[in-house]
């Protein structure tokens, strides 16, 4: 006899949001380099948070960048943001063997990739289909991969530009207070010049957390774990859990 | 795997055997170590480098006063004892060639023999037997220890060097000298002129495929000098040159008395390679 969790028919546990940097894929820095180690640690701490209550999916939101001047990458060869996502997720035990469909079967992750082009009103709408797809007793933990910009100082990949401050504390401050509208306006063309590799994921992300949070309860205390950009780059790691 | 007496090490390892002189004439330091506080001083020096071997000598390699066996054993023997007990965990060579020196030195604690010129004295492979130490076959062309090449010729001195070493080194392990403790040594300027020791570092690959671990000794020798017409204090460049295309071409031990530079040199050519990892990997993955 199985007695169900008090929160077994909830359709989201909880969500994180977590930056994409190819440093964090394990043994890609050599050896353990410490600022890398501790945005590490913040990420882990996130997840632990956000899936306390042992979600039964988790939905990976990421973003796929248009083809660049990027090298050239394998056509089967998953984005950075997934592979960093899933190195993430298998280091803080929720690897795909962890997660049971309720009947007990193995799953994998839902990743839902955003491509580099998207607009912004398809973004949304994203955003709400991934909602409406979690039903009572998905149980899920939504997690988005996305960074702010690479543009925040003389040695940043992408140069100094000056709009990369106040753009970064933009995002910091509206994840910081779960303020899906917003997170969700965010400016796509400032994004792209700034090198943010996330706004798009944060767009859908913030249409599926306001789509699920108008239809249930609306609390999901938000905690920072980090926020700093120890390369130039801005990396925010935020959890959110139903109180 | 190389195994000198107690010390392992793994087969990708890069090992640098510190040169320790307590000779008041080498060529290189002059006597710099020669008083017993000023040579401990030194091993203390070249292990906070990153040495993972001492090399103890006692008498110069090139022609000049006698060392008779009782001085070269008051040379070294309490030195050897003093290092075995303040690092236990470093190795301990001596470069000598007599096994009256190799019996006392064993007995005081060290690891390695470094058979320098060549195994003139047949006895000393047993020694290092009796003790299951560690051997170093060298090539020296067949000369007698401490003289100059006058005038050596060979019709292919890698064949030499092959022929020779790789043939005290199964001579030693014949003899009962552990197998994965014996290095073999191209031996760098004994019994050659510089073609023959640029020849020996140009096909070391072929003496890396012998088998048997291969030791160079470089450290700021008359190859460099005359390669690139510079006198001794001017050779480390040269020297470090030579250290990373050894261990490219295969070499696992360097003998040397720059230790900081060699082992830099030794640690970049291991993350070429990918034995090592990047200490620190960040551009262009942020």
């Amino acid at each position: 006899v199985t007695h169900p969790a008090p929160d077994a028919g909830v359709p989201l546990l909880g969500a994180v949001s977590l930056p994409q940097p190819p440093l964090l894929v394990p043994g890609l820095t050599g050896r353990p380099v410490a600022e890398v180690e501790e945005l590490r640690q913040a990420c882990l701490a996130a997840l632990q948070r956000a899936a306390a209550g042992r979600p039964r999916r988790i939905v990976l939101i990421a973003g796929r960048p248009v083809d660049g001047p990027s090298g050239s990458r394998r056509p089967d060869e998953p984005p950075w943001s997934v592979q960093v996502g899933r190195a993430l997720l298998d280091q803080a035990g929720l690897s795909q063997a962890r997660l049971t469909t309720p009947s007990g079967a193995e799953r994998d992750l839902d990743v839902v990739l955003v491509d580099g082009d998207t607009a912004s009103e398809a973004c949304r709408k994203l955003g709400r289909r991934i909602a409406l797809g979690l039903k009572a007793g998905s149980r899920a933990l939504l997690v988005v991969m996305a960074d702010g910009s690479a543009r925040r100082t003389l040695k940043a990949p992408g140069y100094l530009d000056e709009r990369a401050e106040p753009f970064d504390a933009s995002v910091t401050q509206a994840l910081a207070a779960a303020d899906w509208p917003a997170l969700g306006g965010l400016d796509l063309a400032l994004a792209d010049e700034l090198l943010s590799a996330g706004a798009r994921p944060w767009l859908t992300f913030a249409a599926a957390m306001a789509t699920i949070t108008a239809t249930g309860p609306a609390d999901c205390s938000p905690r920072r774990h980090y926020a700093d950009g120890p390369f130039g780059v801005w990396y925010p790691v935020f959890s959110y859990r139903r109180a | 795997m190389l195994r000198l007496r107690r010390h392992e090490f793994a087969d990708d390892a890069l090992l640098i055997m510190a040169i320790v002189n307590r000779t008041p004439d080498s060529f290189y330091d002059r006597g710099a170590t020669f008083a017993f506080a000023e040579a401990l001083d030194r091993v203390e020096e070249v292990v906070a480098a990153g040495a993972e071997i001492v090399d103890i000598g006692g008498v110069k390699a090139a022609p000049g006063d006698e060392v008779d066996v009782d001085e070269e054993i008051r040379r070294t023997v309490d030195f050897v004892a003093a290092v075995r007990d303040k690092h236990p965990n470093l190795v301990i060579s001596v470069d000598t060639w007599r096994h009256e020196v190799g019996r006392a030195v064993c007995q005081a604690g060290a690891d390695v023999l470094n058979d320098a010129w060549g195994g003139p004295d047949p006895e000393l492979a047993e020694v290092a037997a009796e003790f299951g130490a560690g051997l170093v076959c060298t090539h020296a062309g067949g000369v007698p220890p401490r003289t100059r090449p006058h005038r050596i010729s060979y019709d292919d001195v890698l064949a030499d060097v092959l022929r020779r070493t790789v043939g005290l080194a199964e001579r030693a392990a014949a003899l009962g000298v552990p197998a994965e403790g014996i290095l073999i040594d191209p031996g760098h300027d004994f019994g050659k002129n510089t073609w023959h020791s640029l020849e020996v570092t140009r096909r070391l690959a072929e003496m890396t495929a012998a088998g048997w671990p291969v030791l160079v000794s470089l450290s700021n020798k008359d190859f460099v000098g005359e390669a690139l017409d510079l006198p001794v204090d001017q050779r480390l460049i040269g020297t470090l040159a030579t250290t990373a295309v050894c261990a490219w071409l295969g070499a696992v031990v360097f003998r040397a008395h720059n230790v900081s530079e060699t082992r830099q040199v030794l640690d970049m050519v291991a993350a070429i390679r990918g034995s090592e990892p990047p200490r620190r990997a960040v551009r262009g993955l942020a």
